[in-house]
């Protein structure tokens, strides 16, 4: 075993087979598609989440002139991201198993005198390895289990060879399940560790005193965390701490949410869709899971003009922020979520056009944050190279 | 141990990579850094490679204009967004040379850094420069606070006036390039510098001859200038080494313009004031020239430089009267302008030999007579009591450290080639011994004399008869001057009307403000497009000048003259 490869190396010590032609198959699409799934588990709470009931079932017009007398609230913007290659399968005990490499990465940057500067200190990035939990030959004793995944991952990073340029920070073991794609089980986990470092990152900003009013952060992609088996910062630790940050999310699907006409439930997409530049949907009202706290305000803005973008969801972004003390019952202030809003319009300018496809729903300090984030990925031929 | 302040670090891109020639670098967009700037890289082995900024560039991360408009909600020019796009500046550098000698490329991420007094002179080449002669002073990162540095730039004068290298071209736009000036400028300055230098030192000596040909700027170098910032300027001169005074030696000669009177001295044809010539002749400083037709007749050719000669009988006519002067008994020669006159009018009624024609020699008297008749200065008879001269004589007697100036701006301009011609074929004979035994003085022949001309277009350009004898002149000083001690100053608006063959010899170029048109021209391929870019916003007293011993073009300014200049 002394000459193995690494993959050679896992392979014999797990007591498995190389499928032969693997070559490394970048899985960015399938990332998407891990969103997607994990949108449908929140759960829909009903009613508004906002403190003026005039608003329901109306669009709100934003009162764009105020912007004019004060700066913006947003001051940090983060965004966490993750690639993922498959860079080998394994035969065993008459199935077979992706093996997936990814490297996960979370990113802050600030907003001074106009200017993007990144915070030092608070750009992470963890190489991952996601493995089969089924042939990693686990017993009962979780204590041992994890000793053996360090080994495994020792073992791994020994054989890598330093010209690689890689070393693996984590091995993670996804569980089969006979309703899902393996593949998308392999990538789900290091999205769990991408959502538990946006944890970490968001609780340094906290704890540092950074966010706060007049100081809020806004981060690409939904609030709405779920707790996971592999996290290890609990939502009840991170949850407060939510009050000054908002999630802006580019995509999302209006069928999840509902608005009530003639006393009859129906889809929100219409509504939302009916959206004009520099209005506001009212506040739903949102949960992680089965409808208990926390609870989240849910809106949608629209920020450009539908005849300007391709379809009737570009240029309308899904707003979160988490309902905190009282406002779990009485809803968000509508001033402070029109005031939100009103600068979420503001940031319409300027656009990452030609460089980004989704550019009509990209705010740019949000891009900006996700390019100096990107630059400082591992090239994916790093990861192929693990193949050979 | 020194801080070095980080500005930047080198982009090494698979579709530009750095090289053994250049490199380029980023750096904050609002960081003044300036064309001809040099920076230093951090390299292998703990060295250092300087580079000379070239091209400056700015870009953001809008992947087309048509971003930048939609940025502006789709051309709205009242916005103004809540956050700036990113932006940054790359610097195209050129590679000037390693403290240690590494010809490698720079690694990519390499740190830039501001450069220090010491390592800019080194990485121009300024520490090995010997026989040193200021010809001005460059500015590093002049628009960077705390960080702008003004070097005086030493040029090694063996390369400017002899013997490794010789001849100076200053070209640029009339009045905004200061040529004249900085002629001056740099006369003074070899002045010093060989005056300075120990004998042992083979500094050898110098003197100048200077012809003055449009106003009078050029006819009072020994005195002070009265300017309002005269005491700024002097300030100047100081910090580059050089003596806060205007200079000493000079001789002005004026072209004779007639009499006002038996015994008297006669009238100078110049701009001057009269009065002002008269306190010059009275202080022994000034003479009137006039050329003789019994010692001048020689140089006849000079004055039928511009005359179309595709026959070759104005030659013709000019090789028989100059045959003649020689032999005694013959009917051309001559005594006076005004017989060599009668003779050629002669010559207009009948058929003589050699196969010159009647048409031709009408042609030749139609010349003569109107060049002649163009200048008071054509006269027999020279007066020492009133103080004139032969302009000939006068050269010969030349000594280290004397500045002749000839006024020629008030005369025509075939007589002012005439004169050009004159100077130019008679210090050359000085150089090459032809003079020795008539030489009264007895200080030693200057061991380089330097001829400085503006206006060379009309003695020189690419447009003049191939068989000019002032081009013949021009091309001998330029080709054979260096070897035999006589240099050329020359000056003129476009360089690329210039012969190349004038151009190319010219060791040092001094490259003054132009225009788009002229830059466009092949003369300048040796620099690059910021160069010539730069060269057409050089403000009046700057220059960039090009010298064997400089590594890279160097962008310099000078300081105002500090001699008087009558406008």
């Amino acid at each position: 075993m002394e000459n193995d490869t690494s993959l050679q190396w896992f392979a014999k010590a797990t007591g498995s087979d190389i499928v032969e032609g693997v070559r490394g198959e970048i899985l960015t699409d399938l990332a998407e598609k891990v969103d997607q799934e994990s949108e449908k588990q929140f759960t829909y709470v009903g009613g508004y989440a906002e403190t003026d009931p005039s608003v329901k079932n109306n669009y709100v017009d934003l009162d764009l002139g105020e912007l004019n007398d004060r700066d913006s609230f947003f001051k940090y913007f983060m965004d966490g991201s993750r690639r993922a290659v498959k860079i080998a399968e394994f035969r065993n005990d008459g199935k077979v198993w992706p093996i997936v490499a990814g490297q996960l990465g979370v990113a802050c940057c600030k907003r001074v005198d106009r200017k993007m500067i990144p915070i030092r200190g608070m750009r992470i990035y963890k190489n991952i390895l996601s493995v089969p939990y089924q042939i990693c030959g686990f017993g009962t004793n979780k204590d041992a289990n994890k000793q053996m995944l360090q080994q495994y991952l020792d073992g791994i990073n020994d054989r890598i060879g330093w010209e690689r340029r890689i070393s693996f920070d984590m091995l993670v073991a996804y569980r089969d399940d006979a309703d899902a794609n393996k593949e998308n089980l392999a990538v789900s986990q290091i999205q769990a560790l991408m959502i538990d470092t946006e944890k970490q990152s968001i609780l340094q900003l906290a704890n540092d005193a950074m966010i706060c009013d007049g100081a809020y952060l806004v981060k690409d992609g939904s609030l709405e965390y779920m707790d996971n088996t592999l996290t290890h910062i609990r939502w009840s630790k991170i949850g407060d701490n939510l009050q000054y940050a908002i999630g802006v999310s580019k995509s999302f699907n209006p069928d999840l949410f509902e608005v009530r006409k003639k006393s009859e439930r129906q889809s929100a997409a219409s509504f939302i869709a009916g959206l004009k530049v520099g209005q506001r949907t009212h506040a739903f009202k949102y949960s992680i899971h089965k409808r208990e706290p926390p609870y989240f305000a849910v809106w949608f803005v629209r920020i450009r003009k539908p005849s300007l973008t391709r379809s009737a969801f570009d240029g309308v972004l899904k707003v979160e922020m988490q309902l905190v003390g009282e406002e779990a019952a009485n809803g968000k202030s509508t001033i402070e979520i029109n005031r939100v809003s009103a600068d979420l319009v503001r940031e319409r300018n300027p656009v990452c056009y030609g460089s980004d496809s989704r550019w009509a729903n990209h705010i740019y300090p949000v891009y900006v944050t996700e390019k100096y984030l990107k630059s400082g990925f591992l090239p994916e031929t790093i990861f192929k190279a693990i193949t050979m | 141990m020194k801080t070095h302040k980080t500005i930047g670090k080198v982009a090494a891109l698979e579709s530009c990579p750095t090289t053994i020639t250049s490199f380029v670098f980023w750096t904050d967009q609002d960081l003044k850094l300036s064309p001809f700037d040099i920076v230093k890289v951090q390299h292998v082995d703990d060295s250092f490679t300087f580079g000379q900024v070239e091209e400056i560039s700015h870009i953001t991360d809008a992947a087309s204009f048509m971003s930048t408009f939609i940025s502006n909600d789709f051309g709205d020019v009242s916005i103004t967004a809540p956050t700036e796009r990113v932006g940054m500046n790359y610097v195209k550098a050129r590679v000037l040379g390693n403290n240690k000698q590494i010809y490698l490329p720079v690694h990519n991420d390499a740190p830039v850094y501001f450069a220090e007094r010491e390592e800019i002179e080194k990485a121009l080449g300024f520490d090995n420069v010997q026989n040193k002669v200021i010809c001005g002073t460059t500015s590093m990162y002049s628009n960077i606070k705390d960080q702008k540095l003004e070097i005086p730039v030493p040029l090694n004068r063996d390369f400017l006036i002899g013997p490794e290298g010789a001849h100076l071209n200053i070209s640029g736009i009339s009045g905004l390039a200061a040529k004249t000036s900085y002629a001056m400028f740099l006369v003074k300055s070899l002045i010093e510098a060989v005056g300075h230098a120990k004998a042992d030192e083979g500094a050898g000596s110098v003197a100048f001859v200077v012809l003055n040909v449009k106003g009078k700027d050029l006819l009072a170098l020994d005195e002070v200038s009265n300017d309002r910032d005269i005491e700024t300027t002097k300030k100047k001169y100081q910090e580059l080494g050089l003596t806060p005074e205007p200079m000493k030696n000079v001789h002005y000669y004026y072209p004779y313009g007639g009499s006002i009177g038996v015994g008297k001295p006669g009238n100078a044809s110049t701009y001057l004031p009269p009065a002002k010539v008269a306190e010059q002749i009275k202080n022994g400083k000034a003479k009137l020239f006039k050329f003789e037709a019994k010692k001048d007749i020689k140089n006849i050719d000079l004055l039928f430089s511009e005359v179309d000669d595709p026959q070759q009988t104005v030659a013709s006519i000019i090789d028989t009267l100059l045959v003649a002067q020689e032999s005694e008994g013959s009917p051309f020669r001559v005594g006076t302008w005004g017989e060599l006159e009668d003779i050629v009018k002669q010559q207009m009624d009948k058929t003589i030999d050699k196969g010159i024609t009647v048409q031709s020699w009408r042609k030749f008297y139609r010349h003569l007579h109107l060049y002649l008749d163009s200048s008071k200065a054509f006269v027999d008879g020279i007066n020492a009591r009133n103080y004139e001269c032969r302009l000939a004589n006068e050269l010969i007697e030349i000594k280290p450290n004397d500045v002749f100036v000839i006024d020629v701006a008030k005369e025509a301009e075939s007589m002012q080639a005439f004169v050009f011609g004159h100077v130019m074929r008679e210090i050359m004979k000085l150089r090459n011994g032809e003079y020795t035994d008539q030489r009264e003085t007895t200080a030693p022949v200057p061991d380089r004399i330097v001829i400085v001309i503006d206006e060379m277009n009309k003695y020189c350009s690419k447009d003049s008869p191939k068989d000019s004898p002032i081009l013949k002149q021009v091309l001998d000083i330029t080709e054979r001057g260096r070897s035999l001690g006589v240099v050329l100053f020359g000056a003129e608006q476009f360089r690329s009307a210039i012969h190349e063959r004038v151009t190319g010899n010219c060791a040092t170029k001094a490259y003054g403000r132009t225009n788009s048109v002229e830059v466009s021209k092949k003369d300048y391929t040796s620099l690059n497009s910021v160069q010539k870019d730069i060269m057409m916003r050089l403000s009046q007293g700057e220059y960039i000048v090009e010298n064997p011993v400089l590594r890279a073009p160097i962008r310099i300014s000078f300081p105002k003259p500090i001699f008087q200049q009558y406008k």
